[in-house]
């Protein structure tokens, strides 16, 4: 009996170490197939997005995906992922194919409110930059960061929308440097005309002080010739089409963008 | 022979050509196209420019009378050369450059005698009032300074000044441009237009003043203008009475470049101010004309303070009629920088602080 006992231990405690592993993968926000981010992000993020599903009670992830595979659009892919996986009635996920360069934000249930039409512009146009110009990392904590401030409001208060739209933090790094930059300026003027004041020594090269009787004798301007040239406006750059938001059970928000 | 007529390109230079199909000239380097009446106006203007002609009259003295000669002793300074004047009932106890109190008596001679003087009408008084004046409101100059504050010598001179009389013409030439900006769906347009702008006129000008001493610093003489022309009177020796003259040792010849120059930068301001109008006025051409130009010798009133800093000598000085008192003081170079930091924090906290205000209130 006693050597039956040993090989069930060992079984048990193989399954112990075992378990956390697949618990660490279910609950991972983070599937990142293309491998856009790099691993100390995506920690971050997965906790980041671990902790708002705890807070707003909806799921949270970003999926980034190499190629379709059978899928024939990026919104086909994102509603059958999330449809088929094990995720709440009301989620946000974002998901980027590397392949078709697609990038798509699907919303369900309550996710649809929080973060609506607006909040799909304003997060697309925010993260877009960053992926065109391959700074994924930033990209996806720019999503993450917005996810977050939109589901804030929403639980708050009332949603953002065009008549309440979302106002970026004045204290952010950039404002930080523009304000001791402001401050070293004015600063400076202030101590260079304080030293200004200790010199009253200057030359004299005019001497209009002993001037009189000015008198124009003679005008003409005439015109010689013309120099016209012209630079062409920047042309906005957006492609994907827009359908209805839906609400209870899943639902899709808005339309792709490609980045 | 044929006379060959040869037209410059007012946009790059070139030569420009006749061009049969739009009756106009154009120039084969750059592919403006200009009306002839145009072209020939632009080119009769450049063929008639000329260089500067600066003419001034000799000085003529009329030169001290025997009993004059005899009230007026000349000393010089061994140790910086300076000479000055003075009445025989002025005692002369020391140099007001160096302050050297060995000057040296020398034959009075050869020297002009003044056509004109400004009488002093402030006092020494007036003078050391002024210094303390000078000090107040200057956050940056040492607290020692102001503290220490002995002045070496206040010493009331006549300065002596050539006044430069003379009618001034110029004719200049700009390049002016306007610009004009629209847009369409597509594109941002700039249109710049290229102007041709003479200007002629002329101004005169009345005793413009030099001071005529080596001693004297000209920057420093030329701070405290201007004088008031009313208060000139015909000079008589007895308004050198209890005060020092300095002896000229630049006579009008060598101070003449700097009225040349002064006269010119003027008369150029008051043409380039007629040409308004304009996104940008870049002067090309200039010729300046001095005509009827003639010099008076005049001895002006000046104050001298000098004091000791840190082994350096500073000098300040008012304008003996005007009151105008000037002179460059030190910096403190620690309050310089605890001024800087203390403005920086301060602002950079209140910026800062608005920001986290505004996101919390609005």
């Amino acid at each position: 009996m006693r050597l039956k006992k040993i090989p069930c231990v060992l079984l048990i405690l193989l399954l112990f170490m075992a378990f956390p592993s697949a618990l660490a993968a279910a609950e991972s926000k983070i599937s990142d197939t293309a491998e856009l981010m790099t691993s100390s992000v995506r920690k971050d993020l997965n906790a980041q997005l671990s902790e708002m599903e705890n807070t707003y009670n909806q799921s949270f992830f970003i999926v980034t995906l190499a190629d379709l595979g059978e899928a024939g659009t990026i919104e086909q892919y994102a509603e059958a992922h999330y449809t088929n996986g094990n995720y709440l009635m009301n989620g946000v996920a974002l998901y980027v194919c590397m392949g078709t360069r697609d990038v798509y934000i699907y919303t369900a249930g309550m996710g649809s409110y929080a973060v609506n039409a607006y909040g799909e512009d304003y997060i697309y146009d925010s993260i877009i930059p960053f992926l065109s110009g391959n700074e994924f990392d930033k990209g996806f904590e720019n999503y993450t960061d917005l996810l977050d401030d939109f589901m804030y409001q929403y639980k708050n208060d009332i949603a953002y929308s065009e008549s309440y739209p979302y106002k970026e933090p004045l204290v952010n790094p950039v404002n930080i440097l523009i304000v001791l930059g402001a401050a070293a300026l004015i600063s400076l003027s202030i101590v260079f005309v304080m030293k200004s004041q200790l010199k009253s020594v200057r030359p004299q090269t005019m001497a209009l002080n002993y001037a009189k009787d000015f008198q124009l004798t003679r005008q003409s301007d005439v015109f010689l010739y013309s120099r016209t040239t012209r630079t062409a406006k920047p042309k906005a750059n957006s492609s994907g089409g827009r359908s209805g938001g839906g609400f209870g059970g899943g639902s899709s928000g808005g339309g792709a963008r490609k980045f | 022979m044929d006379n060959v007529w040869e037209y410059k390109c007012p946009a790059c230079g070139g030569k420009i050509e006749f061009d049969s199909s739009s009756g106009q000239l154009k120039c084969p380097f750059c592919d403006s196209e200009f009306e002839i009446e145009t072209i020939q106006q632009f080119n009769e203007d450049i063929n008639a420019e000329k260089a500067d002609d600066f003419h001034w009259e000799e000085y003529e003295n009329k030169g001290w009378q025997e009993e004059e000669q005899n009230n007026i002793r000349n000393y010089i300074c061994p140790s910086c050369g300076g000479e000055i004047l003075c009445t025989n009932t002025t005692a002369a106890t020391h140099c007001p450059y160096c302050g050297n109190p060995a000057i040296i008596p020398k034959q009075f001679s050869g020297l002009y005698k003044p056509d004109f003087v400004i009488p002093f009408q402030l006092d020494k008084e007036a003078a050391k009032t002024a210094l303390t004046n000078h000090y107040k409101g200057k956050l940056l100059l040492p607290k020692l300074f102001k503290q220490e504050n002995h002045i070496n010598s206040v010493t009331g001179m006549y300065v002596p000044f050539w006044l430069y009389d003379c009618s001034a013409g110029a004719h200049m030439r700009f390049k002016g441009t306007k610009l004009h900006y629209w847009s369409d769906r597509n594109y941002n347009y700039t249109r710049t237009d290229y102007y041709s702008i003479i200007r002629e006129g002329n101004a005169s000008f009345t005793r413009v003043p030099a001071d005529g001493s080596k001693s004297m610093d000209n920057t420093l003489m030329d701070s405290v203008e201007p004088f008031d022309y009313n208060g000139l009177k015909e000079f008589q020796a007895a308004y050198m009475s209890g005060f020092l003259a300095d002896k000229y040792d630049e006579d009008a010849e060598v101070c003449k470049p700097r009225i040349n120059e002064r006269v010119k930068n003027s008369i150029e301001k008051l043409l380039r101010d007629t040409a308004s109008g304009y996104t940008s006025c870049t002067a090309e051409h200039s010729s300046v004309s001095l005509s009827g130009g003639n010099v008076n010798y005049a001895l002006l009133p000046i104050w001298m303070l000098n004091t000791k800093y840190k082994d350096k000598l500073y000098t300040f000085v008012m304008n003996g009629q005007t009151g105008k008192f000037i002179g460059n003081l030190p910096i403190d170079w620690g309050r310089f920088t605890i001024w800087l930091l203390s403005l920086f924090f301060g602002i950079s906290l209140l910026g800062t602080l608005g920001l986290f205000l505004y996101d919390l209130l609005i």
